[in-house]
């Protein structure tokens, strides 16, 4: 089938079919190489009242299944534009490979204290957490973004310094947010000096933690549940999946309470975090939950005005998919 | 509205004679303003029954704290309502590691509130009295930034009452959590009425590190050198010789020596870092101290800018933001305006963070003074953003830096924020004026004609 | 403007108005308002504003030790407080012991909301003691307010003192009252008639508060357990566990530290209290004057000492002693002996 709006976006940016995989779906793929062209891509779309879906390597999608006219692939943004040693962080485009990132900094000594199988975009945009829990969410590193609006409109928002109070966060509410509110096109995100880690595991979570390791987890299989640290130096590593279909969100510090009353066939807590994330069984009735995969309706429990006004301002024809 | 004020929070918690001039400014000296009434509710419900009722009457409204902006961000310009939330100081819980707090209660509390092996990590300088709500609207800084991040890393999430008057508490979720557009918002967006903020696990121990240098670019060149050197110190702050100097005649002295001083803070791998610091001393021609009681110097620098009073009775704060990279030649040119402009400029500030607090001392009783200080902050502010830095890094822009913003921002930018206050705030009714603006209002005199017009 | 006010003016300017004292300020940790804070009282002159907030002070001077600025608040903000015709009234009675005793017995038969809230406070009074050895080399300071009410702490301190010394007990005002509250020139006065009284004489005070007013009047009077800790005189030991209060002004001039001292030399365990200068309610006449917010500030003390879980309180200022005995068992260190 041709449609006039596929002309119009191929003389804009690369278009490709669309994909399928279940859980998105898009009419077609379309590929910008610079944030001018994502820029236009999603002005047409305005236009043409398409909706559209951006991601990287669509490894980690949350939320409602998404069905799309057009996919923006961030994939062709991918360079490492620089990276501070004197004042850790690093400019990267969203599309750029998070793994290979790690590899580029450690070959400068530095890091991003987290583990992300996807695109950078992705890394911010979900917001997941991972196993070095005391040191905080994505959303805490990422000091400031390019950013294209539902308008079209290529923003800057935030900074390169560790401290900012000079507007609007909208680098960080975009954080979290799955490319519902805006996307990003550039991230800088701050770094760490390089170290190796090893899981070890141990009796006393509290005291783990308390005791400032990296991170603390328990890993629940079956009925089992086993509490790791996440400390300096090399040593073993757990390999901890990254897709799961439901989360349990609570007190942080009270992980572990929520993770042995689960019925799940495998989940992980995260302490310090305030989120266990399962895989299987059935979501606990009577908790806060986030609906991962295979949602329909309410999946974030995040029914708020300001959110609405959010969406209003930063994408206010509606473009960006309604993930929530 | 004085009356219906009045049966909402008892008379007197309304303040409406000559005392109401007391709210007339905060910890920006340099101009006032006049509140048309002073509301201090007493309690949650109170706040959001006496912000409805002034949102429904179309009230414009600066809802403030304990007052200690230094960007005079809750100066009332246009005779609007001032709600102070002071008395909301309540703390609601403690659980695992979260407390949940009133927006009035002082940043020192929260931790005083915590149980003995946690605590709150944010820790601006006027800590002991700056308020909570205050801290989360400016995304307020401090010392253990440099480590553990702005206000906005610890805290959680919030409850916010809107302009149309609907109360919205926020789950603390990683995902479409609206908290993050409110920290830092300096009270355009909504009034804050509670905040659930992380507490962390102390260290086991900290180790303070005096590093004393000749010149400022030695000093600069080892903060820099200090990462470079794969350390991440959990405070790094440096004092020139001139506010040493101010400092040290000041209730807050400490004997530091009359020198470049570099306060480090080291709470992890303390052997391995301290010798890589003292390496980097060294290798800039610093030499170092290891206090056995740390505490007067860390008091001699959080008493520091309020010490500018034993010197002068006014003086502006500024507090842009560079790289690191960025610090010895920023202070440099600092330097040579002090020298070239005759206006003594003294520099205590978070080096750690690449964020400078230049003080500019001038007489309140001579406008030219005042004006020659707005000129050398704004030259200075102006360098700092034309080297990548940023206007504010913690302080906010409040009526301060309002024209700095066009200078950051391109106009694009500048319309989405006006897009995104517009939509919490149609009609213009919190904090008028006041930071993130693409119009800038009318300046009433001469003082703000110099603060928000270009020459 | 006389130059004693101009001077005071120019002192209050030195504000920059960082709001550090207003956490330490017990009338603002109570009301939370800007009125009754040091920074709002400091505005207000500067003003020209008539603000409730001058007579609400409680006049305990922890704002200035919080003060970065260094501004001399009590001195200055003194000098713009009024004290009414009640208030003079109150001030006469406190300068003369023998008439603070007659009129305490007068109000124990009235029940004016004065004499009702002084009752609250006073319960029991006796006679000033009068004690004079020959060529006494040592004059015992007790304080107005110890004079009578707590007498039993004079005779204690005289008996202890007379093992090493020839004592005269002295019972008169410090004039820290007419200072605090709008009387500031008739407190010079009494600070002088005292400079008369005390030459060529060693004197030590029961009160830690007049200690410190009288210092700062420039008199040279030693605190009672500073005296006993310099002069390395011999202690009894005593079991007992206390809680210390530091009243206000002793801990300006750095007193408390001897209190603790003469404690440890006992063998007294100490439980600290948070915030141990935290204002006890008292405020010399202030609990009489200013009755809620008086209260409040009572409350508030009263929750710090309860979290030590201690009984005992020790308090070296009487004013204090009387506000503290609502939350336990109040001792001067000179009870101990």
């Amino acid at each position: 089938m041709k449609l006039d709006w596929v002309d119009k976006l191929s003389k804009v940016v690369e278009v490709k079919g669309g994909i399928s995989s279940g859980d998105v779906n898009t009419k077609v793929e379309v590929y910008p190489a610079t944030y001018e062209e994502f820029a236009e891509v999603v002005r047409l779309c305005a236009e043409e009242k398409l909706k559209a879906y951006v991601h990287g390597f669509n490894a980690h999608h949350i939320g409602k299944n998404v069905f799309a006219d057009v996919g923006i692939s961030t994939l062709r943004l991918n360079k490492v534009i620089e990276i501070s040693e004197e004042d850790l962080y690093v400019k990267v485009q969203a599309g750029a490979s998070f793994r290979e990132l790690k590899e580029e900094l450690k070959a400068h000594s530095l890091t991003v204290p987290f583990n992300y199988g996807g695109s950078v975009g992705g890394f911010a945009s979900t917001n997941l957490p991972s196993v070095f829990t005391s040191l905080g969410y994505p959303k805490d590193w990422l000091l400031g973004a390019i950013v294209v609006t539902g308008l079209g409109e290529v923003v800057k928002s935030g900074s390169t310094t560790t401290k900012f109070s000079s507007g609007y966060k909208i680098w960080k509410v975009l954080s979290g947010s799955l490319g519902w509110l805006g996307a990003y096109a550039e991230l800088n995100v701050r770094l760490l000096p390089y170290f190796e880690y090893h899981f070890e595991e141990v009796k006393d979570h509290e005291r783990a933690f308390k005791d400032r390791a990296l991170g603390v987890i328990g890993v629940k299989v079956g009925g089992e549940v086993k509490k790791f640290a996440v400390k300096k130096g090399d040593g073993e590593k757990l390999e901890i999946p990254e897709v799961f279909d439901f989360s349990i969100l609570t007190i942080r510090g009270k992980e572990f309470e929520e993770i042995e009353g689960v019925n799940a066939d495998f989940c992980v807590a995260y302490y310090g975090l305030g989120i266990v994330r399962c895989l299987g069984g059935t979501p606990p009735k009577g908790k806060k939950l986030v609906k991962e995969r295979g949602c329909e309706g309410d999946c974030f429990n995040a029914n708020y005005t300001s959110l609405k006004l959010l969406k209003k301002s930063l994408d206010p024809e509606g473009v960006f998919f309604d993930v929530i | 509205m004085i009356e219906e004020l009045r049966k909402i929070v008892g008379d007197k918690w309304v303040i409406t004679g000559e005392e109401r001039k007391l709210y007339s400014f905060d910890g920006f000296t340099a101009v006032s303003g006049e509140p048309s009434v002073v509301v201090l509710p007493g309690n949650e419900e109170e706040a959001v029954e006496v912000l409805r009722y002034l949102f429904s009457r179309k009230a414009k409204v600066v809802i403030r704290g304990s007052g200690t902006s230094l960007s005079g961000a809750t100066v009332p310009l246009q005779g609007e309502v001032v709600v102070a939330m002071t008395r909301l100081n309540k703390v609601y819980s403690v659980e695992g590691y979260e407390i949940e707090v009133g927006p009035g209660i002082a940043n020192a509390m929260v931790t005083k509130s915590a149980p003995k092996d946690l605590f709150y990590a944010p820790d601006p300088s006027s800590y002991v009295v700056s308020s909570i709500g205050g801290n989360v609207s400016h995304d307020s800084g401090g010392m253990r930034v440099v480590k553990y991040g702005p206000t906005f890393n610890s805290v959680l999430s919030l409850k916010v009452i809107l302009t149309n008057g609907e109360v919205e508490e926020f789950t603390p979720s990683p995902f479409f959590n609206p908290t993050s557009i409110f920290v830092g918002s300096e009270g355009t967006l909504g009034a804050i009425l509670r905040a659930r903020l992380k507490l962390v696990p102390k260290p086991k121990a900290r180790k303070t590190i005096v590093g004393v240098f000749q010149t400022v670019g030695d000093a600069s060149r080892a903060v820099v050198g200090i990462f470079k050197a794969g350390v991440v110190p959990s405070a790094l702050e440096m004092m020139d010789k001139t506010s040493v100097s101010i400092v040290e005649r000041s209730r807050y002295k400490a004997g530091l020596p009359l020198a470049h001083v570099l306060l480090i803070e080291l709470d992890e791998d303390l052997e391995e870092s301290i010798a890589r610091v003292v390496k980097v001393i060294r290798d800039n021609d610093g030499e170092f101290f290891e206090p056995e009681d740390d505490a007067p110097y860390w008091n001699a620098r959080k008493g520091a800018f309020p010490a500018m009073g034993v010197v002068s009775r006014a003086y502006l704060t500024l507090d842009c933001n560079v790289p690191r990279a960025k610090l010895p030649l920023i202070l440099s040119k600092v330097e040579e305006m002090s020298r070239n402009k005759g206006v003594t400029i003294a520099n205590v500030f978070h080096a750690g963070d690449g964020n400078l607090h230049p003080l500019i001392p001038f007489d309140p009783d001579d406008k030219a003074s005042l004006r020659k200080a707005i000129e050398v902050g704004s030259e200075i502010t102006e360098l700092a953003i034309s080297l990548g830095g940023v206007p504010s890094g913690e302080h906010g822009i409040g009526l301060e830096k309002v024209k700095f913003l066009e200078r950051y921002y391109n106009a694009t930018d500048l319309e989405v924020m006006e897009r995104i206050r517009k939509a919490f705030d149609p009609h213009g009714l919190l904090n008028p004026c006041k930071s993130f603006l693409k119009e800038k209002c009318q300046p009433k005199d001469e003082v703000f004609r110099w603060l928000w017009e270009w020459d | 403007m006389g130059v004693g006010l101009e001077l005071d003016k120019l002192e209050l300017d030195k504000c920059v108005h960082c709001g550090f004292c207003l956490e330490v300020c017990p009338t603002y940790v109570i009301t939370r308002s800007e009125v009754h804070s040091p920074r709002g009282r400091i505005l207000a002159v500067r003003l020209g504003v008539k603000s409730e907030g001058l007579e609400t002070c409680v006049f305990c001077r922890r704002c200035e030790a919080a003060c970065p600025s260094g501004v001399e608040y009590g001195k200055a903000i003194s000098s713009y407080r009024r004290a009414d015709a009640t208030k003079k009234l109150a001030h006469r009675i406190l300068e003369n012991p023998g008439l603070l005793y007659a009129s305490l017995k007068v109000y124990s038969r009235s029940s004016s909301p004065i004499a009702l809230r002084i009752k609250e406070f006073v319960k029991s009074y006796q006679p000033p003691l009068q004690y004079k050895d020959e060529n006494a080399e040592l004059l015992l300071f007790p304080g107005c307010l110890n004079s009578v009410v707590y007498r039993s702490t004079v005779e204690k301190a005289t008996n202890y003192l007379r093992r090493f010394y020839k004592v005269e007990v002295y019972n008169g005002c410090c004039g820290l009252p007419h200072y605090a509250e709008g009387e500031k020139e008739r407190a010079l006065k009494i600070a002088e008639k005292l400079r008369e009284a005390f030459k060529g004489k060693v004197v030590v005070s029961l009160s830690s508060n007049c200690t410190a007013h009288m210092r700062e009047m420039g008199l040279d009077v030693f605190d009672f357990a500073e005296f006993v800790v310099k002069k390395n005189l011999p202690l009894p030991q005593r079991e007992i566990t206390v809680t210390v209060h530091d009243p206000c002004h002793a801990s300006l001039v750095g007193l408390n530290k001897y209190t603790r001292e003469m404690l440890k030399r006992m063998g007294a365990k100490i439980v600290e209290m948070e915030d141990p200068s935290f204002e006890c309610g008292a405020g010399g006449t202030y609990f009489i004057f200013n009755p809620e917010l008086s209260r409040r500030i009572a409350e508030e003390k009263g929750r710090k000492v309860k979290a030590t879980g201690v009984e005992n309180i020790i308090s070296t200022n009487q004013a204090c002693s009387l506000a503290l005995s609502l939350h336990g068992k109040v001792f001067h260190v000179a009870d101990l002996l």
